[in-house]
């Protein structure tokens, strides 16, 4: 878990390699310690060895999207805070992850400053 | 409507020439009549609340349709049925499907032109001893005839237009519908790559050097173009979804700040509101829908402006007509071309340079979902007025 010392980590799954990559040269930026990955299943089977705070997950992901990928994610992390990223308009799922714990939902394309300031105020709740 | 459509339908009722002669020849004989049987039609009408609730524009309109009546009368025995005759018949037609006439007081109004006419032939015939002389024997009986096929001609000219209109609006809303589906494909499909534009200018600003102001300014410039496309995509998206009604209770004085809130104005336009200071606190509406109703209308109102010259204004207003909620937009800008009514609501229709012509099919979406309509006409500000009406929204 995190301390003050260490930097927070973050994991960001997104099918979008681009994007991924970015979000995680951003996350880095702002002082994370970052582990990217565009297939959940691979995020999934290297979970178990993975420390993270934070998980940022598209939702529409081919073979597993991240609301299903939330579910088995969180079961080895319960400390762990997700975000969602979405890019459709999939209300019903949303609904199911915010109420299985999913943190915050952001619309792509990502609002930046949005993103890093829940991430900030997520952190803080860790800290305390 | 076509005149194929007078011919098959003439057929089919067996109104012949020699109909069509009688008729002629029993007009003068008739039109004695007309100014009686247009006094008895519209005091049924004055008589039938919901029939007397369509005609909006009060008594002035009412004596407007009796003038029109009266015409209409005139060509019933005009003894010539082409298809200018058609024509014209169609546009009264629509006329009633535009202000929403029940189809039921078109079927009582022809009960009641009917019946005058056969009381006129009537009443002509103890008048003038020449035309009775003229009808005797079997003529009478023919003359009869003659008028309850035209009668029933007309009615399934009216009753067609009726038809014709639920066929056009079945049309726009499977167009919406598909409209709706491309724009929810581009749109989401869109912001994947959208995201990763924003997501490297973001990394990229950090990694360039201070104090270049050209390399300022061309970022400044991508970061705008890629907010712009965000709300492009905003647009269809909202487009896309076509949201189940959710009634609450909504403040609607409030809701419209709100929906204006966001809204820029081109210098030299002037919005303001004239809301009913009668007006209920809240409103049992679809706050979200009828705030995009707001927001359309009035930019509407706004891209009606840009060619104008003069005073710019728009009012919106909001009142309350029984259990309806009225939401009104005037503009000061040019109105409606009368040849675009028709497709005024119609996806796609637009005579703008700018937009996709969307803004009012959504509203007239919207609008039907409350059970409500929506209809434009000529404003008090010289140019169009469009009022939206949201019945239910004060039932009890």
């Amino acid at each position: 878990m995190t301390t003050p010392d260490s930097p927070p980590r973050a994991l960001v799954v997104d099918d979008n390699r681009p994007l991924a990559e970015d979000l995680a040269e951003i996350l880095a930026l702002a002082g994370y310690d970052v582990r990217v990955f565009d297939d959940p299943r691979e995020a999934l089977a290297r979970a178990g060895d993975l420390e993270f705070d934070f998980a940022l997950l598209d939702v529409r992901m081919p073979h597993m999207d991240g609301v299903a990928l939330h579910a088995e994610l969180c079961k080895g992390h319960p400390r762990a805070r997700f975000i969602l990223m979405t890019a459709y308009s999939e209300d019903d799922r949303i609904a199911e992850a915010l109420a299985a714990g999913v943190r915050h939902v952001l619309n792509k394309p990502v609002p930046l400053d949005e993103l890093l300031r829940t991430m900030e105020a997520l952190r803080c709740e860790l800290r305390s | 409507m076509e005149y194929d459509f007078l011919e098959e339908v003439a057929r089919y009722v067996g109104f012949r020439d020699e109909h069509a002669r009688i008729l002629a020849e029993l007009k003068p004989s008739l039109e004695p009549a007309f100014d009686g049987i247009v006094e008895r039609f519209y005091a049924a009408i004055m008589a039938s609340p919901d029939a007397l609730a369509v005609f909006t524009g009060g008594l002035a309109q009412i004596e407007r349709q009796k003038s029109l009546l009266a015409g209409w009368l005139h060509g019933v025995l005009s003894g010539r049925y082409d298809a200018e005759y058609v024509r014209m018949r169609a546009r009264i037609g629509r006329t009633h499907v535009r202000i929403k006439l029940d189809q039921r007081y078109v079927l009582g109004g022809m009960s009641l032109v009917r019946e005058g006419l056969h009381d006129a032939l009537s009443a002509a015939l103890a008048r003038e001893p020449a035309l009775a002389a003229q009808l005797a024997g079997t003529k009478l009986a023919l003359a009869r005839r003659a008028i309850d096929k035209i009668c029933d001609i007309e009615l399934a000219i009216m009753m067609q237009t009726y038809a014709e209109d639920y066929a056009a609006r079945t049309r726009d809303i499977e167009r919406l519908a598909t409209l709706g589906q491309l724009a929810g494909f581009i749109g989401h499909e869109l912001r994947n790559p959208l995201a990763v534009m924003e997501t490297s200018l973001h990394l990229l600003r950090k990694r360039l050097p201070e104090g270049d102001e050209a390399v300022t300014r061309h970022t400044k410039k991508l970061g705008e173009q890629l907010a712009m496309c965000g709300s492009i995509i905003s647009s269809l998206l909202e487009l896309a979804r076509d949201r189940p009604l959710e009634r609450s209770p909504v403040h609607v004085r409030p809701l419209i700040e709100q929906a204006l809130e966001n809204l820029i104005l081109p210098t030299g336009v002037v919005l303001s509101q004239e809301i009913d200071p009668q007006l209920p606190e809240e409103a049992r509406v679809d706050a979200k829908q009828l705030r995009q109703l707001i927001v359309n209308l009035i930019s509407n109102a706004i891209d009606a402006l840009v060619a104008t010259e003069g005073a710019r204004r728009i009012v919106i207003g909001a009142a309350r007509e029984g259990d309806a909620l009225l939401i009104t937009v005037d503009d000061s800008g040019g109105g409606i071309a009368e040849d675009f009514r028709a497709r005024l609501f119609q996806p796609l229709a637009t005579t703008r340079q700018k937009g996709l012509g969307l803004g009012l099919a959504l509203c007239r979406r919207i609008v039907e979902k409350h059970g409500g309509d929506i209809r434009a006409q000529p404003g008090p500000l010289g140019g169009a007025r469009f009022e939206a009406r949201f019945p239910g929204a004060y039932a009890s």
